[in-house]
This record gives C-alpha cells, structure tokens and sequence, in this order.
C-alpha cells in the first residue's frame, strides 16, 4: 500500500513548489486586472 | 536518461501527480481565454480598434483642422486645445512632440484619433501608465474617457530617433 | 580537414564523439562566448547609462550600443551557441556522423559574415535602429544584408541537424525513439525553420526598400511579420532551454524523465502553437481586429503556455524522483535541500528553471492579454520580463551546460573550477535584481529605449514618482552583479577552452 503511494504521487515536494508558483501567478493576474481598472475607460 | 532513447514502448500512461497537475494547468488556461472576452463585456478598458488607414498628409489636414478650430492658447509653442463634449479628438505624433496639448473634461467621452508624421512612436499616458503603439498610415482610433482630473503628460516609449527622451506631450483634465 | 568518420568514445558516456562534429561544436560555441562578451560589454554601458545616478553615455552612444547589446545578445550569441547545441544534440547523442560537415562549416562562414556586418553597421552609427529595426527607421542596406546572410546561414545550420537526423536513422545508429534532449532540439529546430522563414519574408524586402527598389513598405504589416522572426526566434530559445534543462537535469543528478509521453507531448504543443503568440507584440497596434487577438491570444497561446507548466513540475519531478531514489526521502524537500548545489550545471539549471518560470513566465503570460497589454506595452517592464526568460532563463541554461561540454566534448580541464561554482549564484542574483527593478520602474511607467528617464532637456516639465528612480538603481545593482557574473563566465570558459588541461583519453572526468 505505501508502495503504491509513492508511484502514485513520486515528487510531492516538486508539487508544493508548482503549486505556490500558481497562487502566485493567480495572484500577479488579478492584481494586473486590478491595475488596469483603474485607468480611464476606453471603449467601443 | 533523456540523453539515451528511450525503452521501446515509452507512450505509457501518467501517475496521478502529473495528471492532477495537467489538469489544474488546463483549468487556469481555460480561466485565462475566458477572461478575455468576458472583459469585454464586463470590462471598461477595452482597446477599441476598427483598423484604418489614413495617409500621414490626410492626417495632417485633418489635425490642423481640428487645431486652428479649437484652439485656446498656446505653451512653449505648442498650440493648446480644448475640443467640445464627445468631439473627434486629434493627437499627433512626431519626431519628437505630441501636438497639441488637450484641455479634456472628466467624465466625458473622446473618439481620440492618434497617428504619426513619421516614424513608429509610443504614445504612453502618465501616471496612469496606459500605452498604445502609433503606427504612420494608421489611425489608432480610441474611445476614451478620463475618469481623473488633473495634469497627464505622455512620454514616448517607442524608439523615434535621436530626441526620443525629449519627446513629452499634455492633458489637463478639469 | 579531418576524416569524416573518426570518431572517439566518450568515457562517461560512451557516445561517440566524431571530430568533425566536435570541431564544429567548437567553434559555434566559442563564437558565441566572444559575441556574449561584446553584449555584455555593452550591457554594462547601456545599463550605467539608464541609471541617473551615473548616466554614463551621450543619447547617441547609448542608442547604438542598446541596439548592439539587443543584437549581440538575442541573436548572435544565442544563435551560435544553439547551433552548436544542434550539432551536439543529433550527431553526439545520436552516435552519428554529421551529415555535410563541409556545408555546416559554410553555414558557420555565413553566420559570422552577417554578423561582423551588422556589428560594423551598428557600431560606425549607420544601423542605430534597434533590435527590432521599425520601418520607417532606416538602417544601411548593409545591416539588412548581414541580417539575412545570418539567417541564411543559421537554417543551413538547422538543415543539417535534420540531415543527421536522417542519416542517424538510415545508418541505425540507435534504436527506437531518439532520445527526449534530440527530440527537444527537434522541436526547437522546427519552430526555427519558421522563424527563420518569417525573417526572410520581410528582410528581403526591407533590404530591397534600404536601396530605394521598393517605396511603399506598410509598417504595420513589418511589425506583424518581424515579430514572427524576432519573438519567434525567443520560442526557440524556450524548446532549447528545456531541452538543456533535461540535460543539465541527467548530468548532474542522474535524472531520468518520469513520463516521456508528458514530455514529448509538451514539446509537441511547442511545435503547434507557439508560434502564433508571436502576435502579442500587436495587442495595442491600430491594426488587428479585438477578434483576432483575443483568439491568437487566448486559444493558440494558452495551448503553449499548457506546454510551459507540464514542463515546469516536468522537470522538479525528474529531479526530485532522481534524488529520492538515492536515499534523500526526507520530509517534502530533502532531495532539494541535499542536492548538489556546488555543481555549477545543477545550480545554473535550478536558477534557470525559477528564473524562467516565476518571474518571466508569469509576467510574459500577463503583459500578453489583450486588455492587460495597455498597462505594460513599450514599458521597462517588457524589458524585465525578457530578460527573466531570456537572460536568467535561456543564457544561465546555456552557461550551466558550458562547463560540461568543455570536459566532455572538447577534451579539457576547466580552470577556475570555483568561479565556474560561484557564477551561476551571481549571474542569477544580478538578472533576478535587474528584472525586478524594471519590472517596479516599468510599471510605474518607465519607457523601454530611453535614454532620460529625468527629461532633463524636454520642452514641457515631467518627471517620474521617484520610485521609478529606486526601482532603476536596483536594476543598476543587478547589472554590475550580472556582469559580474557574465565575465567570470567568459573568463572561465576561455581560459579552460584554450589553456585548460587535456584530458586523457579514457579520463572520466567532469568538473
């Protein structure tokens, strides 16, 4: 059983690592929305 | 080794990990090609293009037009402008000014029509840091309305030659 | 010249290693060094320039040598070293003779032909256009002409990585599939072949405009079709690094690629679409439609961007696998932390793959959004994202795999074996600083190309929040690290190159 486990998950912590890269990368994207509401409005 | 081929039946399926993780990658690029037609919709900062040519000639009758019928002044000799609510606006660029200066109202809206004379310039709005390339034989055609008052200054942020850094332009938003 | 087909074995390997390859890879690779050198050199005087404190150069001299530093940097010295990768990852990996050696040495003459032209042209003034030369600016015909005898050469080049690729196959000199690092460099070569094209599609005609043959050349349509040459030239640095990244990956830790299918699957949706992103450049122009950029922008360059995060655990996996199989089963990140971060290809690598990701990956997929591209076109911050993939990505990849190929494929013993261990820590501290501090600068709206970020001589008054001003001195900081770093590379790589020890022929050594 732990045998299986590791097969099924071999680099958790190369995961931790990836998934802290995509909370930041969340985070920069929102925050350029966010940037970017707050110019002058341009439209059609 | 990645350097050596690999066993001879390499297409094998993935471990869960990897397969999570595609996943997750899927979803967010999902996320990221939704949010740019929803801005759209939801959004008030939408480049608003309709492609159109116009000669760097035209474009000079027209903004000299624009110029000597709206004019209010004059500073360092650059000719001041204060164009009526939802006008065409006019804003050229070239080696190495913004012509004219724009006296603008909050809250109203401009079709802003920004060409140049000459060579690719980079019209970039400060301090709210909005950028749009100026192409010459292109109307970069922008329905804006400032939403702040005060005094904005453009810079150019395209490479124009010797005098680039110089190049500065205004809009005073009352 | 040499007989085509004496070859050597390599005693870690035991990969044949002809001469003629290796003659070749030589001299791709020690060009490249010399042309990072003048980069760099001019890296050093454009960056002291940009920061008032110092505002080194006179406008004139800081927009030629910026237009020298984007050329040496992004072409020049990529190029070379790519080539020589090809030649490495198709007649090395694959045990093979190189097919045509005499025309890959005509390919080689081409490349440095066109780029002494353009280096002449740019530095006596007559090409102060910039890298990405917009028309209506117009250099000396004879910078164009160097341009396109440059890429000529360059897909010859690429022409015979495929031919040995053939002959590789007819000759059986492996068996099954190629392996994962030749099959990269495959992908790598693929989206180069375009990009190559895309470059002579509209330097032929610029150089014919530059004589006066042709009038009517729309700036428009040279920014679409240039950026399909010049940030489709950056898409084969990205195929190339990660395939360096897999190799630095085996070299130092043994690491094997946990799933092929993932990788080669990944490297395949290079190949498809990310290409078209190349669009990006547009997203602010007067000429595309909103349509037309949303879905170049969102269906084909997310499908790339999808390839860039399966690589990005990819290649942490490979390694982190690796280092557990060696006992380092500790907690979540012992296989990291007991790593072998003295070894100037691991640490080189490991900077790469943050580097590469963190910071120019998430800002590059940002500042590309159609709506975001407002807030970051033409700003420092453009510039600080290239260099974090470019720079801290591709160029600290290529450094890494240097102190390998010397040992193995040119047969010496480096010199300065721990300036080789520390440089990878500098280069890396010095480009993390200097994609920061544009970054900060530019999105407080720092232009890129500028030569007076005080406009002390513009005719109405503007000057910056000086926070602008803070965020350019740290990339200033970064610059004099970054060079650093840069000339300890050159250093070591030369000097090992040129006086390191022989190796014996049956010496396994690698540092």
């Amino acid at each position: 059983m732990e045998e299986k486990h590791e097969e099924d998950f071999p680099a958790p912590g190369s995961f931790v690592i990836i998934m802290i890269f995509l909370v930041m990368f969340i985070l920069f994207y929102f925050l350029n929305w966010k940037w970017l509401s707050m110019v002058w409005n341009i439209g059609k | 080794m990645p350097i050596t081929s690999p066993e001879k039946y390499w297409w094998k399926p993935a471990d869960k990990e990897e397969k999570i993780w595609i996943s997750i990658s899927l979803l967010w690029c999902l996320v990221l090609t939704v949010m740019m037609p929803l801005m759209h919709f939801i959004g008030t900062q939408n480049p608003s293009v309709n492609p159109m040519r116009i000669k760097p000639m035209d474009y000079r009758t027209i903004s000299e037009a624009f110029i000597e019928k709206y004019k209010v002044g004059e500073e360092k000799g650059i000719p001041i402008v204060e164009p009526p609510d939802g006008a065409d606006v006019y804003l050229r660029a070239q080696m190495w000014t913004w012509t004219p200066i724009l006296k603008l109202k909050k809250g109203v809206n401009y079709k802003f029509h920004i060409s140049s004379q000459d060579l690719m310039h980079g019209f970039s709005l400060q301090p709210l840091v909005m950028n749009f390339q100026i192409v010459p034989g292109h109307d970069n055609i922008l329905n804006m309305t400032p939403t702040s008052a005060g005094t904005f200054h453009i810079i150019c942020n395209e490479f124009c030659g010797i005098g680039h850094h110089t190049m500065i332009g205004k809009i005073i938003v009352s | 010249m040499a007989n085509e087909l004496v070859f050597r074995t390599c005693p870690i390997t035991g990969k044949k290693v002809y001469a003629t390859t290796q003659n070749l890879i030589w001299i791709n690779a020690v060009t490249a060094v010399v042309f990072i050198l003048i980069g760099g050199i001019m890296a050093f005087l454009v960056g002291m320039t940009r920061w008032p404190a110092v505002h080194l150069l006179p406008a004139d001299l800081f927009y030629r040598f910026l237009t020298a530093h984007g050329l040496n940097m992004l072409i020049f010295w990529i190029i070379f070293f790519e080539i020589a990768g090809l030649y490495f990852g198709s007649s090395v990996l694959l045990n093979s003779r190189l097919a045509a050696p005499k025309i890959a040495w005509l390919a080689y003459i081409l490349m440095l032909v066109g780029a002494v032209l353009v280096d002449i042209m740019v530095f006596t003034g007559k090409a102060t256009v910039m890298f990405s030369s917009y028309v209506p600016l117009q250099a000396d015909p004879l910078y164009y002409l160097g341009i396109i005898l440059f890429a000529v050469g360059a897909l010859i080049g690429c022409a015979i990585f495929f031919g040995t690729l053939a002959v590789a196959k007819a000759e059986k000199t492996y068996e099954g599939s190629v392996p994962l690092v030749t099959f990269g460099l495959a992908a790598a070569a693929i989206i180069a072949v375009f990009t190559l094209a895309c470059g002579a599609i509209i330097f032929i005609p610029t150089f014919l405009w530059s004589l006066g043959l042709i009038t009517n050349l729309d700036p428009a349509v040279y920014r679409l079709i240039f950026w399909g040459l010049g940030h489709a030239s950056q898409q084969i640095n990205v195929t190339a690094m990660v395939s360096i990244w897999y190799l630095l990956a085996a070299l130092t830790v043994g690491a094997k690629p946990v799933n092929e299918k993932i990788c080669r699957s990944a490297f395949f949706l290079y190949i498809l679409f990310i290409n078209l992103a190349s669009e990006h450049h547009l997203l602010t122009d007067p000429t595309l439609s909103p349509y037309h950029k949303m879905a170049n922008t969102s269906y084909f360059m997310y499908l790339a961007v999808l390839a860039s995060m399966i690589h990005a655990l990819a290649i942490p996996m490979t390694v982190e696998v690796a280092q557990r199989k060696k006992g380092y089963t500790k907690g979540l990140f012992e296989w990291l932390t007991k790593a072998p971060w003295g070894e100037p290809g691991f640490s080189a690598m490991i900077f790469s793959l943050f580097i590469f990701g963190f910071i120019g990956g998430i800002t590059g997929v940002v500042y590309g959004t159609e709506q975001l591209s407002i807030k970051s076109h033409n700003t420092w911050a453009l510039t600080g994202h290239f260099h974090g993939t470019v720079v801290g990505g591709t160029t600290l990849a290529f450094m890494g795999l240097t102190y390998y190929v010397i040992p193995l494929i040119f047969r010496r013993e480096l010199i300065g074996k721990k300036l080789a261990v520390a440089q990878p820590y500098i280069f890396a501290i010095g480009i993390i600083l200097i994609a920061l501090g544009m970054g900060g600068a530019g999105t407080l709206g720092s232009p890129r190309r500028h030569w007076d970020v005080t406009f002390a001589d513009a005719v109405l008054p503007f000057s910056f929040d000086p926070a602008v001003i803070f965020f350019t001195t740290i990339a200033a900081i970064g610059v004099i690290t970054a060079v650093t770093g840069g000339l300890m590379y050159v250093g070591v790589s030369v000097l090992s190159v040129f006086f390191g020890r022989r190796l014996a022929p049956n010496e396994a050594k690698m540092l």
